[in-house]
């Protein structure tokens, strides 16, 4: 019989599987073998500390920008032959690194409806061809101003009694909501993916850079005022036509029901421009766990975030992720972990990581 | 011996095998960064390693519908990946062929003070006495400890028996250790 040292450890595959995929079949053992004499674990601090030492690249590698370049050959070489679509969104990824350094462009908006019908924009995506994804509906039974978190890293802030529905994933072409009631919209910029917010039968587009809408609560009609940039109001299935009215900053646009009016002014209400109060969530962590962070974002934007939480569960981290669009937290946090990350739907797919 | 695979790569690779260009990517970008730690490691030049894994992908994307089922994409990819690497060397007829053990670099006393005293941290000496190893041995304890395969999947991507592979990586270990445990860089 061999004697056990941390180097004879390293030989062992079922030691190997527990340190690398810790899971049931090999923990119970070793948690076993590793009470039964102080020396062991000894013993399995060192050979870990070589498996993770074995585990280093040298750094000069550059295995990114190699990747993207390789992936852009593929590419050319496949669409010679027989094109291929990739979807955009995907190919949005490469960049989130360089999105991180531009910052991103925010725009402000203030929506104020009253009680219409939710049930259009709904309908819309259930009929879509697209497979039916969850809807998230969120009502604010506050009293307090309530703020929502989008992926996209928009924000809205539901005023009392009002209701946001919306897909909590990234759609390809649209970012689309649908509003009952007062709310502010701070949306993300982002050309390829206008931003709608549905109120019955008034569609706001967000077409430009920053901008902000409000309206009069005290009013049966629609009411969008914008503080900068530039929105489009429209008649919901009529996009483009006479019926829609652009909108810029310190402008107003009031839908009369009665009516069916889109009334065009040219001074909004100074009151309407001012965005409601409401609590904003932190994300400032000095040497927080891993999975404790995960699981405030999960919650942060009511999506299901799945990973491997035993091998996680060493991690720490210190970091600010505040101001970053969902894709960019999730990268800083993986590239921290030496984790991947894959999303589909509402799900987010933390692949690999551990921590030395 | 059962491999650890995730259920998602038996699923996406149907979804290859189907047409689905979605799926493709996924695992490209799931297995691209370990393909080129493993080439980078079997010393291939950048842009040899380029055109051999754009190779790869591009002839599995155009084979897509012949090829097997697997719930062990990583696996695949690197059997083929291997292959390529093996047929390249075959053809430029300048390198050493992967399935030869390469020479033993002799090193002097001074060069391994001279390193000893460079590299402060140990996973430099680890990095250092793994470089000293055959080109062979290198190999199995990348596949083994950073691609984390198991003892069969290397044997099996080796096209070596059970047992010669973990006496291999027995004796890698064995060497690394002997190196590190000399006088010379003790510290």
């Amino acid at each position: 019989m061999k004697e056990t040292n941390s180097w004879t450890l390293l030989e062992d595959d079922s030691f190997v599987r527990w340190v690398l995929h810790p899971g049931a079949s090999t923990d119970a053992y070793w948690e076993s073998w590793l009470s039964r004499d102080p020396r062991h674990q000894e013993m399995v601090r060192e050979a870990m500390e070589l498996l993770s030492q074995l585990q280093q690249h040298p750094p000069e590698s550059d295995t990114y920008r190699l990747s993207k370049e390789i992936w852009d050959g593929v590419q050319l070489q496949i669409q010679e032959s027989a094109p291929l679509s990739i979807s955009k969104n995907w190919r949005g990824y490469w960049y989130t690194a360089a999105a991180l350094a531009l910052g991103l462009g925010a725009t402000a908006f203030f929506w104020k409806a009253h009680p219409q019908k939710v049930a259009s924009y709904a309908a819309t995506v259930a009929a879509s061809p697209e497979p039916a994804r969850a809807l998230l509906h969120r009502h604010n039974s506050s009293p307090k101003p309530e703020r929502i978190y989008l992926i996209d890293g928009s924000t809205v802030i539901l005023e009392k009694g009002a209701t946001l529905i919306y897909q909590p994933s990234l759609n390809d072409k649209t970012r689309e909501v649908s509003l009952e009631g007062n709310a502010f919209f701070d949306i993300a910029k982002d050309a390829g993916r206008p931003f709608m917010v549905h109120t019955g039968v008034i569609v706001t587009k967000v077409l430009g850079t920053s901008f902000e809408v409000k309206a009069d609560p005290k009013m049966n009609d629609i009411h969008v005022a914008v503080r900068s940039g530039k929105v489009s109001v429209y008649r919901d299935g009529y996009p483009g036509t006479a019926q829609t009215v652009y909108v810029l900053p310190h402008q107003e646009v009031v839908y009369y029901k009665k009516e069916q009016n889109l009334v065009f002014q040219s001074n909004a209400p100074a009151q309407l421009l001012t965005p409601p109060s409401a609590e904003i969530v932190f994300l400032n962590f000095e040497d927080q766990p891993v999975n404790a962070i995960l699981d405030q974002l999960g919650k942060m934007y009511h999506i299901h975030i799945v990973s491997n939480r035993d091998s996680l569960s060493g991690c720490r981290l210190t970091t600010s992720l505040q101001n970053e669009k969902l894709t960019d937290q999730l990268s800083i946090i993986c590239k921290a972990v030496n984790a991947g990350y894959e999303m589909k739907g509402d799900t987010v797919w933390i692949k690999g990581g551990h921590c030395q | 011996m059962s491999p650890i695979v995730s259920q998602d790569d038996a699923l996406l690779w149907r979804q290859l095998m189907e047409g689905d260009a979605t799926a493709f990517e996924v695992l490209y970008r799931k297995y691209i960064g370990a393909l080129l730690q493993y080439g980078e490691r079997m010393g291939l030049q950048e842009e040899v390693l380029k055109d051999q894994v754009q190779d790869l992908f591009v002839e599995i994307w155009k084979s897509r519908t012949r090829v097997t089922p697997t719930d062990n994409v990583k696996f695949y990819l690197f059997k083929a990946l291997r292959y390529k690497m093996i047929r390249y060397h075959q053809r430029s007829n300048q390198a050493i062929p992967l399935d030869e053990e390469w020479p033993q670099t002799e090193e002097s006393v001074e060069s391994r003070l001279l390193v000893a005293e460079q590299e402060g941290l140990m996973a430099n000496h680890l990095l250092k006495a793994m470089e000293k190893l055959p080109k062979r041995q290198q190999e199995i304890i990348h596949l083994r400890f950073f691609q984390g395969f198991s003892n069969q999947e290397i044997a099996d991507l080796l096209n070596m028996q059970y047992q010669s592979a973990t006496n291999l990586i027995h004796r890698s270990l064995q060497s690394m250790r002997q190196y590190l445990q000399s006088p010379m860089v003790s510290m």
